[in-house]
């Protein structure tokens, strides 16, 4: 996928590209793996869809689409908001209800995860950087962070002719 | 060396050079102190010099005795084992103030025990090399230690300090793990963990948590365990035989109790079930009779004379009416082969077969002890409903099939293995709600199209049309046979769910 935005891509992808860490035991997943940096500004689950939303419209300088369904966990409707790159996932958990951050789904571009991983790395990249996955599917990677049904989940699809990655997500994996 | 003019002659590292004198600072003298030993109150290292970034002699470990030699401005000259070297002041603490209910010792070769604390009066026991011992107590240098009650010089063992954990944390495993001395030490021989029980740990050092319980003493690495999680799942009433061991709160085993048969109550995570007593038990330990699952209450006459059971068992259910022939019922329920119903007054459980109706037209004719597997396929959209072998693989064609909306792509349908839980006749959503009803996961559910009401006539518009795509909050939703067959056929607890992006592994 094309970036719009190459320069401001870049810039990101430098910021964002902090060094993968390789150890003989790559460390367990914590709340820092689900960050995601949009200009100077860290975004992750359960903050208000709403300003991350306005940040990656002003990046893209671009509307980004919206649908919604009726959600299966929350009273009210889920949202995906997306664009050639990103999709963000919503639902309306928040204090009264307003749609929090549920899932950044990286489709494209240069975005790259806190420990270096972007779209066409390899699988062993991966692994190097977070060692074993929890489970494998077929082409995905999953990471859990803890063992709790519902502990959040870092997946990267992999293209099983070219072992790179595909796409990832971070999932908040929410329960009711 | 010399001065020469504003300038210092230095050797460094063999080379002689000459540095400005303003950009050198002189270390400060050492001033001895009466010895006396400090507690270390955090891992750092054991300095060179008294001067921040100065070579790192050693590694001390959060709660080790240090002699105090002397002192200098914010440091300490201070002696650990035979290396004598500098620790900031702020870092340690009096002897005299360590907590020492939270203090283990242990040596690494045989100390003789004191019957008190000046050293003086020898007792007939030695600390053992390779053990922790408890400090009950301090003084003049020497620890108390738990059992005996027996002194030992500080100055001889290493302390490892407890934090307390805020709250205990009760966790298991899912194969042997083996508890380690000290955080990241060498494991112990015959020190394991065991599969299918809990554990109760109340302290921890650094992330390790620390077991002091029948027998096991030592450290567990946090990464092999698997802690219970906080929130259970409600489940429907459920019949079972505890066959292994119980766990009250706090870990005490609790044997099975001849036979007896129990309720369950809650299900924490996959593998744990707590029993009405608060017992919990693992699911190796029990053999689950049955559970109850709604249907929508109706009544049915009786064609024959029908025995009414306390439970869904012939063998372990007692008799608790005849229903004549003729009379009438009221179904709320079912489990196994057995209908939940009402009769005079009086709930029991009746072989179902002689009261089916279009309700319960999927309940299974009679005793099926057979073990059944549920397939979501996410690269083909289908569900497949299989009977299992005795090797608990699929055992040919899949009894039931269909095509499956699954989670949309910010909410998919998490791949893995859950196992079928509580039973809902109906559940509602936001604007729908969905028949024959099954959770696999907090909130996720397989089940039926959803309806604006609870009639299938009134399934909500388009629905059938997402059949077959990444539609849903992550449910499973399938035309309404197969969920009303998935929900009868297959028994809640013990039936599997398999989620992959592809065939079955084989």
């Amino acid at each position: 996928v094309n970036c719009r935005h190459n320069t401001i891509c870049l810039l990101l992808a430098l910021v964002l590209a902090l060094p993968a860490v390789i150890h003989a035991a790559a460390p367990p997943l914590i709340a820092e793996d689900f960050l995601l940096l949009i200009g100077d500004t860290e975004y992750t689950f359960d903050i208000p869809a709403a300003t991350m939303v306005a940040s990656l419209e002003k990046l893209y300088e671009t509307p980004m689409d919206v649908s919604a369904t009726a959600s299966c966990l929350f009273e009210g409707e889920d949202k995906e908001y997306a664009n050639d790159e990103l999709l963000i996932g919503t639902c309306p958990r928040g204090r009264n209800g307003e749609d929090v951050v549920e899932t950044i789904l990286i489709l494209g571009g240069l975005w790259r995860t806190t420990r270096g991983i972007g779209i066409g790395d390899s699988r062993t990249r991966v692994i190097d950087a977070y060692g074993e996955p929890s489970l494998v599917d077929y082409d995905q990677l999953i990471y859990a962070m803890g063992s709790e049904v519902d502990a959040p989940q870092l997946i990267f699809q992999v293209d099983l002719e070219t072992d790179t990655i595909l796409a990832f997500a971070l999932l908040r994996n929410s329960s009711k | 060396m010399e001065r020469a003019g504003s300038s210092r002659g230095l050797i460094v590292n063999g080379q002689t050079g000459y540095l400005q004198q303003s950009a050198l600072r002189e270390l400060p003298g050492i001033q001895p102190l009466d010895l006396y030993i400090v507690y270390n109150r955090q891992e750092q290292p054991l300095l060179a010099l008294p001067l921040t970034g100065a070579d790192r002699l050693a590694t001390l470990r959060s709660g080790q005795m240090l002699t105090v030699t002397g002192h200098a401005k914010g440091y300490y000259k201070v002696r650990y084992r035979d290396v004598a070297g500098y620790v900031g002041k702020s870092t340690v603490s009096l002897m005299e103030q360590l907590p020492v209910e939270a203090a283990l010792v242990l040596t690494r070769q045989e100390e003789a025990l004191f019957i008190d604390s000046t050293g003086n009066m020898s007792s007939d026991k030695v600390l053992m090399p390779g053990q922790l011992y408890k400090v009950i107590g301090q003084e003049n240098g020497y620890f108390k230690l738990a059992p005996d009650g027996l002194y030992i010089q500080a100055e001889v063992v290493e302390t490892v300090l407890l934090n307390p954990l805020r709250t205990p944390m009760t966790g298991f495993v899912n194969e042997k793990v083996p508890l380690h001395l000290l955080p990241g030490s060498e494991p112990m021989e015959g020190q394991l963990l065991e599969p299918g029980r809990l554990y109760t740990f109340t302290a921890g050092s650094g992330s390790w948590l620390y077991l002091d319980e029948e027998g096991l003493c030592g450290f567990a690495d946090p990464t092999a365990l698997h802690t219970l999680p906080k929130r259970p799942a409600t489940m429907n009433r459920t019949w079972a035989v505890q066959t292994g061991m119980g766990y009250l709160p706090g870990s005490h085993p609790l044997p099975p109790d001849d036979g007896a048969v129990i309720q369950l109550k809650e299900m924490y995570g996959d593998d744990w079930f707590k029993a009405m007593d608060g017992r919990m038990i693992h699911r190796g330990a029990l053999r689950i009779i049955g559970s109850d699952a709604p249907v929508e209450t109706h009544t049915v006459t009786a064609t024959e004379d029908i025995i009414l059971l306390s439970l869904p068992d012939s063998t372990l259910g007692e008799e608790v009416a005849t229903i004549p022939a003729g009379d009438i019922v009221t179904v709320t329920g079912f489990s196994r082969h057995y209908l939940l119903v009402s009769y005079n007054g009086q709930e029991g459980y009746a072989v179902g077969a002689p009261l089916l109706t279009d309700e319960t037209k999927y309940l299974p004719s009679s005793k099926d002890d057979s073990a059944y597997m549920v397939h979501v396929n996410k690269a083909t959209l289908t569900v497949s409903v299989y009977r299992l072998d005795a090797e608990g693989k699929p055992a040919g064609a899949p009894l039931m099939q269909a095509v499956a909306a699954l989670g949309k792509r910010s909410t998919p349908t998490p791949s893995g293995t859950f196992y079928l839980g509580t039973k809902y006749r109906w559940v509602r959503f936001t604007y729908s709600q969905t028949p024959h009803s099954i959770c696999y996961r907090p909130g996720r559910y397989i089940h039926g199209l959803p309806c604006y009401t609870s009639d299938i006539a009134a399934k909500v518009f388009r629905t059938e049309r997402e059949l077959g795509t990444f539609s849903s909050g992550g449910c499973v939703r399938m035309p309404f046979d197969i969920a009303e067959y998935i929900y009868f056929t297959c028994p809640s607890y013990t039936t599997k769910m398999e989620v992959t992006s592809g065939e079955l592994p084989t």
